[in-house]
């Protein structure tokens, strides 16, 4: 099970902006390449902030990038 | 080390290392042969800093001529906040163990009044190792929230 209760669909919104690099999104969201890496793996979920500003680097809701899965969770 | 690692994970790598190698050598050095007493527990305290500091100078310049990116973020900010979290509970315990030996094995000396000065060389020792394993286990939980998720 992943340590996080949180999806999210980063890794297909980035190739959907013209493949989009992890070190790229991490520039827009003031973040490392590293931890970018660890939200797409779910090994981390972003605090509010940074969440609102993935949605807004892609020009989508919240919703569309993050999804709640309360069953996902490392037991 | 792998190029790709944040800061600070390359630093607890480096600090896990400094302190399993101080714990060693302070282990050996206060608990092999003849009990040093607290004149000697002073020098070998004051030795242990010394290392770590140049110790933990030298590593963090390696690492970041190895890679000079020492950005953090929230994540790291995250992770090094519950690892500590975690060695403060083995720094605790390590005090209250010192406390329970402190009371229980520095007979006083019913002659001078005094406590054995052994006996609070060997509190000291505990204390000191007790730090070290702390910072240890702070490292420690580190590489793990990096590699498995925090």
């Amino acid at each position: 099970m992943a340590p996080t209760a949180v999806t999210n669909q980063i890794r297909r919104l980035r190739f959907d902006r013209d493949e989009m690099t992890q070190a790229d999104l991490a520039g827009h969201i003031g973040v490392t390449r590293q931890t970018v890496n660890a939200i797409e793996a779910g090994k981390y979920s972003p605090s509010l902030e940074v969440a609102f500003r993935i949605a807004q680097t892609f020009g989508v809701s919240l919703e569309e990038v993050f999804q709640y899965e309360p069953d996902r969770t490392r037991k | 080390m792998d190029r790709n690692l944040p800061f600070k994970e390359r630093s607890a790598w480096i600090n896990a290392s400094i302190m399993l190698l101080l714990a060693g050598y302070y282990y050996v050095k206060a608990f092999s042969g003849e009990p040093p007493g607290p004149a000697a527990t002073l020098g070998l305290l004051f030795q242990v800093v010394v290392f770590i500091v140049v110790l933990e100078i030298v590593g963090h310049i390696a690492i970041t001529l190895w890679d000079r990116r020492t950005d953090t973020d929230e994540r790291d900010k995250l992770i090094e906040a519950r690892a500590g979290n975690i060695a403060g509970y083995v720094l605790g315990f390590s005090v209250v163990t010192t406390i329970g030996y402190a009371l229980l094995f520095s007979a006083i000396d019913p002659k001078t009044q005094m406590c054995n000065p052994t006996s609070i060389a060997s509190a000291a020792h505990l204390l000191v190792l007790g730090m070290l394993f702390s910072e240890l286990t702070k490292a420690g939980a580190q590489l793990v929230f990096y590699r498995r998720g925090v």
